[in-house]
């Protein structure tokens, strides 16, 4: 019986030694003395030992006697199954449901297996001015916990010697993509002033609500990188919402995502210029089919 | 393969961590030229989660997960990332 918690640093997980044998049928083996005295004893009650002789003359254990199978490592591939176990006709819709909503929607690991082959199809030297970030990132940043971690990756991605940095956003359940344009340009300079870029293909959910973490995100990397401007210069790069087209359905806003980082990279001018914003990204952009279009081609690539 | 560890030289051993969102790490033993998947299954276990759940990154980078330790140039102590799953419309 392990008093000490397992896993902690001086008592790791030891897969190798535990994996060959794994009892994973006793554990699961709930009726008999043996499983209740390991029970009391992991709660930490006191047992005497003539209660253990009790159990041991009431409840014999016949673990040993005759073979049972292991539990089958099956489970219903959903997030609410403690949820839905209602009626079965109701619960098998519920199942259906939620599995279509999941195949529907991207998430971060679809999301990223289709940015890195939508990456790998752009020229070398239109990729060149750019680079990108994990959409894991930004919301690992706003956790405390992780915070130092991401400001040092984002640190090898050298993004202030790059003119346009893509940062795919997923938070609160909603894509959106964040681009820091010329952010290694001088806040003097009249043609690469840095500016920040928020595209969200949901307007109605407010993108101005990012505006806090993103001011904190762009802050620590500047502080991360030891770079000479002020925090008064910094608080003051302009953030720009652009109207751009709008999605349909609760579904589309990572494709929309992806299809704005395929049109930002292929249309992106060389020197940002405020002047001239918002340059295409209007609210005729492009059009329902062209995304369509757009996810076909993706989807087949992929395949 | 060799089923004691007390048989196999400690070179073939490797000590990791996961850390989640949950200010819990975890530390495991593992070997060197097993399937890093082994090990992440194990913590979803620990987790009470299923596997698929948790995203994971070394260094920022996702990774194949049918890759040993020794081929994602792992060393002793380091560290793996258990995010949340993210998802959007």
């Amino acid at each position: 019986m392990g008093k000490r918690k397992r896993g902690d640093a001086n008592n790791p997980i030891d897969i190798v030694s535990s994996t060959p044998e794994d009892p994973g049928h006793l554990s699961k083996h709930r009726t008999c003395w043996l499983h209740t005295v390991a029970f009391l004893h992991a709660r930490k009650m006191k047992i005497s030992k003539q209660k253990i002789r009790n159990f041991e003359l009431t409840a014999p254990c016949f673990l040993g006697t005759f073979s049972c199978r292991r539990r089958s490592k099956r489970r219903v591939k959903c997030k609410n199954t403690s949820l839905i176990k209602g009626k079965n006709s109701s619960s098998v819709k519920c199942k259906d449901m939620i599995t279509k909503r999941k195949k529907n929607k991207l998430d971060s690991g679809k999301f990223e297996h289709l940015l890195d082959n939508l990456w790998r199809s752009f020229s070398e030297d239109k990729k060149a001015g750019f680079t990108y970030l994990d959409s894991l990132w930004f919301d690992l940043y706003r956790k405390p916990s992780s915070k130092a971690k991401v400001l040092t990756w984002i640190k090898r991605k050298h993004i202030f010697s790059k003119k346009y940095v893509l940062v795919p956003i997923v938070c609160w359940r909603h894509w959106n993509l964040l681009i820091l344009c010329n952010f290694g340009g001088s806040f003097e300079s009249k043609t690469r002033t840095p500016c920040m870029l928020l595209l969200d293909s949901l307007e109605m959910s407010n993108p101005w609500r990012f505006e806090p973490d993103i001011r904190k995100f762009v802050m620590d990397i500047y502080k991360a990188e030891d770079r000479p401007e002020t925090k008064e210069l910094i608080s003051r790069i302009p953030l720009l919402v652009p109207k751009v087209p709008q999605q349909r359905n609760g579904e589309e806003c990572g494709n929309f995502v992806l299809y704005f980082i395929n049109l930002f990279v292929e249309g992106a001018p060389e020197n940002f210029n405020l002047e001239d914003y918002p340059y295409f990204m209007e609210k005729n952009w492009f059009t329902a089919e062209d995304l369509d279009c757009f996810c076909e081609r993706l989807n087949s690539s992929e395949n | 393969m060799e089923k004691s560890p007390d048989n196999i030289p400690d070179q073939h051993f490797i000590n990791l961590v996961v850390k989640g969102q949950d200010n819990d790490p975890l530390y495991f033993e593992f070997r060197r030229d097993w399937e890093i998947k082994k090990l992440l299954i194990t913590y979803c276990e620990k987790k009470d989660a299923q596997y698929g759940t948790f995203p994971f990154l070394i260094n920022g980078n996702r990774f194949p997960h049918i890759r040993t330790p020794d081929q994602l140039g792992l060393k002793d102590g380091d560290e793996i990332v258990a995010t949340f799953y993210a998802g959007g419309a």
